[in-house]
């Protein structure tokens, strides 16, 4: 099992290697000069060319291309992810919130896809073409359809603006509340993004869980454990539904990771302040260094999902690990 | 238990009539023996066959059609001005009964008519109103009431004039009061206390009255004029002291008055630095014609002197210069929001103005009129026989955004634009996934193993942040139309990994099969095995796939133009017309202007699934087995 982490580990470095130059690249087509936005505008102008010098030579500006690549690819190692134009304060700061935030976000929403979809698709694919199945179905192919904003405004329309349940949007004001009520207060504005993201997220699991399970049941020891006269919730659970999970567990963990990226629209439209909206306001407001990073970040957890993915693969499948 | 019984036995007889009926008169097909039933058919038929017995794949496939139609086909018969702008009629709700004058209302009992963005008032001789058409506000607190809402003791009184502004309406009965209700977020339906408490003690009695969209004015007996509404406005209004018990009439625009004087001359006040404003002739200033009549758009003026003659100033926008040649003697003059309408001595009608909507389409039966009344974009004449005719605005059938754009033109256009871009980007994702799914599949070897780490390069690329970053780096740069193009390359180049994997994997499943084999064994060149035998089994999948993808891009796009990153307004697209909708005001109050979009990225997106799902099960072997 090792052997093949660290092999999975060294396929993934190439990639690794593709994706911070490609990183690079955005950070050196972004407009506007990285050098003067280090600089405050009051000095004058002899003062200011010096200043401009000094700093493009700290900044390491004036070196050739693969040097700077290298700086660069060291600072993000080190956690120095730059300074942020708009809120005036280093990245590594900023993000570290919104970050948390996304975190808790996604990980009730991993919980509550994994709690909904799994019983849901194991039922459906045993009675299939049961009206239990038809209703899921039809559920999945419309949530699956509908853009996670239009799913989240009509929400916020029933929910917020119209039975005044929900908070809108937004984050709960520390100064107002304290302790266990501050808690609360934020669950409350979790709750919608969070079924948003779900509902979303269930749609496409619980298909792919049904048609895993659909096919594990037509194999042939299903039958010969049928034939041995095992009561059907064994047949079920352990034969089918173990063998169902090798095709599950690497989807369920690409859209895992793919909620991350995916979260940015449901972030915006909630107003959650997690580093999906971040990304969007740092691009409104032209806050190069936060982009970028915002970009590492996202990456990296991509690259970390094919990671995890693979090994997953590699636990559940043994043949995978030998071939 | 019984009662199950007896549903199964109401069934039973329930089948056997239907069974009956149908033997009777649904024409019967034909028993096919089994040689026919167990026949060889081409793949292709069966999938056809397959694909049309299932009703949802149908329904798909019809939803698609119409919306294709709906976009394609309506933005040819609907012409779509991107940049027009019309903040009067913003956010209106849906209605097209802007003109739709009751029945019962004759022409011979009408002694007013007053219109406002989408409704119309009708003063009758008894004293008494009409009202029809949409209702343009929204019951929000110190800001706006209904219009419709007929406060009680306006309609206890007996009314005697009335004058609309965009969004609200005036009343005065015959003891002097003056009324108001609609929008009042400026304060414009109510009097302040001081004219109040002149009208109150008798000393001033009411000559006019006149309403604008933001603020409100009545022209008292002493020739004065008081008006009220936000107070930038009304200063603006009030610094002409010398022309102060001198008015006769006011003709308006949002930011000029026309005021027409006792000695026959005209003053303007407002803002100076307009035509409305510096535009007047001289021979109308300094008294050597006299003026009888005047009329205003929002931006230009019209005068009528003693001798019939008429004078027209201010912006050269919308065609109001563009007076055509009047011959004969004129009865009345009036203007809309945009347009001028002239009644002559033989009831015939000249109009010329903005035509963006409709409002200078005459109606065809029109007879000759003997009376006008014109407001914004609505306007009425009273015929000679007693009719009442109506042009002008209808009514919008799914409301305006907020710059007063006709939402379905721009629905119409918007889907336009996202199906393309969708098919545009999902055409470039399928050729480059077919170009390295079938090069990986067939080279094998190294090219295989390079293909593949850059397909999982492509994946490990977060979509949406690398989708709206790259818009911000490039896109800057580019013109409208060029962003569009963006759009297209990175939506087609950011989603071709999972469908060139899934070539590359059916192209080795099908490699491994024993047709290939025996293709082999007859000596079949590796080329023509690779097109003829192996590529078909393997587009099933493509089609399958391709057109649930395309959903998926319908989707995509549709979010990044939401976030404001993918087609730029003003050219529409399904997505960005619901960009507005993050304001939660818009998602409260205005739900045609999110939930419309948002239902025809849901029916796109859902009739491409559905469709996809169909072919998938047609194309599924499995669902062919007995």
């Amino acid at each position: 099992m090792t052997r093949y982490i660290i092999k999975r580990i060294l396929i993934l470095i190439p990639v690794l290697i593709c994706i911070t130059i490609m990183l690079f690249a955005i950070t050196k087509i972004m407009p506007g000069d990285p050098v003067r936005a280090m600089l405050p505008t009051t000095l004058k102008s002899e003062q200011y060319e010096l200043a401009y010098k000094a700093m493009s030579e700290k900044m390491g500006m004036n070196k050739s291309l693969p040097e700077q690549y290298f700086r660069w690819l060291g600072n993000m190692l080190t956690g120095e992810l730059g300074f942020s134009t708009m809120y005036k304060r280093p990245v590594a700061d900023v993000i570290a919130e919104p970050i948390t935030n996304t975190v808790i976000l996604n990980i009730g929403v991993i919980i509550i896809q994994l709690l909904i979809s799994i019983p849901v698709g194991i039922y459906c694919a045993v009675k299939r073409r049961g009206w239990f199945d038809n209703f899921w179905q039809v559920f999945s192919l419309v949530t699956w359809s509908m853009p996670s904003f239009f799913l989240g405004l009509c929400l916020i329309f029933v929910f917020a603006v119209h039975l005044r349940w929900l908070p809108l949007g937004g984050m709960p004001n520390s100064a107002l509340f304290s302790g266990w009520a501050y808690v609360g207060q934020w669950l409350r504005y979790l709750i919608l993004p969070t079924i948003t993201l779900s509902l979303i997220s269930i749609a496409s699991s619980i298909r792919i869980i049904r048609n895993a399970m659909i096919d594990a049941l037509n194999q042939d020891y299903i039958r010969t454990a049928r034939a041995k006269g095992l009561r059907e919730k064994v047949v079920i659970y352990s034969h089918a539904f173990r063998n169902a999970l090798i095709p599950v567990s690497t989807v369920v963990v690409g859209t895992v990771f793919s909620l991350f990226a995916g979260s940015t629209i449901t972030e915006t439209i909630f107003a959650w302040n997690g580093i999906g909206k971040v990304l969007i306001s740092a691009v409104t407001g032209r806050d190069v260094m936060m982009i970028c990073s915002m970009n590492t970040f996202f990456s990296l957890i991509s690259v970390l999902a094919v990671l995890v993915s693979d090994i997953v693969y590699g636990l559940i499948d043994p043949r995978v690990r030998l071939s | 238990m019984s009662n199950e019984k007896k549903n199964s036995t109401a069934k039973k007889l329930g089948n056997s009539f239907v069974d009956m009926f149908k033997r009777l008169f649904v024409p019967q097909k034909k028993q096919k023996d089994v040689l026919r039933e167990e026949a060889l058919q081409t793949p292709l038929r069966t999938i056809l066959k397959n694909f049309f017995r299932n009703k949802l794949g149908i329904l798909g496939l019809v939803m698609f059609v119409s919306l294709l139609l709906f976009s394609f086909v309506g933005s040819i018969i609907v012409p779509i001005n991107e940049a027009y702008m019309d903040l009067q009629n913003a956010n209106i709700r849906p209605g097209t009964n802007y003109l739709n004058v009751p029945k019962d209302l004759k022409g011979d009992d009408v002694k007013k008519i007053a219109s406002g963005v989408s409704f119309s008032v009708a003063l009758k001789k008894d004293g008494s109103l009409v009202m029809w058409g949409t209702e343009p506000n929204l019951k929000q607190e110190n800001i706006s009431d209904y219009v419709f809402d007929i406060p009680q003791e306006v309609k206890d009184a007996n009314i005697v004039d009335i004058a609309t502004g965009g969004q609200h309406v005036l009343a005065l009965d015959d003891e002097g009061n003056v009324y108001g209700w609609g929008y009042y977020a400026h304060g414009q339906t109510t009097i302040p206390d001081d004219v109040a408490r002149e009208l109150e003690s008798g000393e001033v009695t009411v000559e006019g009255m006149y309403a604008a969209t933001m603020w409100s004015g009545i022209v008292g007996s002493d020739k004065d004029f008081y008006i009220w509404g936000p107070v930038q406005t009304t200063q603006g209004f009030k610094t002409s002291r010398s022309t102060r018990g001198h008015i006769v009439k006011l003709a308006s625009g949002d930011n000029n008055i026309a005021v027409l004087l006792d000695d026959g001359t005209i003053t303007i006040l407002g803002e100076k630095a307009s035509e409305y404003y510096s535009g007047v002739p001289e021979e109308l200033k300094d008294g050597s014609v006299q003026v009888v009549d005047i009329a205003s758009t929002n931006r230009n003026v019209l005068a009528l002197d003693s001798e019939g003659k008429l004078y027209t100033w201010g912006s050269s926008m919308d065609d109001l210069l563009k007076m055509p040649e009047i011959t004969g003697k004129v009865k009345d003059i009036a203007a809309g929001y945009k347009h001028f309408v002239v009644l002559m001595e033989d009831g015939s009608i000249v109009t010329w103005g903005s035509n963006e909507l409709n409002q200078l389409n005459l109606p065809k039966n029109m007879g000759p009129v003997k009376e006008i009344f014109v407001d914004y974009s609505q306007n009425y004449g009273i015929g000679e026989d007693g009719s009442i005719y109506a042009w002008g605005n209808k009514g919008y059938i799914l409301g305006t955004d907020e710059y007063g754009r006709d939402m379905l033109s721009r629905l119409i256009h918007g889907g336009r634009i996202s199906l393309t871009v969708g098919f545009i980007a999902l055409i470039i994702s399928t050729v480059i996934a077919l170009v390295v799914g079938l090069a990986s599949g067939y080279f094998g070897g190294w090219v295989d193993h390079v293909l593949m780490r850059v397909a999982d390069i492509f994946s490990a690329i977060p979509f949406y942040p690398i989708a709206v970053t790259l818009n911000f780096a490039i896109g800057g740069a580019l013109s409208e139309s060029q962003r569009m193009y963006l759009i297209m390359v990175i939506l087609g180049v950011l989603g071709w990994m999972g469908l060139a994997r899934l070539v590359r994997a059916q192209l080795l499943v099908e490699r491994e099969k024993d047709f290939v084999l025996a293709a082999k064994a007859l000596g079949i060149r590796q080329n023509k095995i690779m097109w003829r035998h192996i590529l078909p089994n393997v587009f099933n999948l493509v089609i399958v796939n391709v057109t649930l993808g395309y959903a998926s891009y319908l989707l995509s796009e549709a979010g990044l133009s939401f976030l404001g990153f993918g087609v730029s307004a003003p050219t529409p697209s399904w997505g960005n017309m619901l960009t507005s909708a993050q304001d939660s005001t818009v998602i409260q109050y205005y739900w045609w202007r999110w939930f419309v979009p948002g239902m025809c990225v849901v029916l796109s997106a859902l009739s491409a699934n559905l469709i996809g799902d169909a072919l998938r099960e047609a194309m599924d072997p499995r669902e062919n087995e007995r």
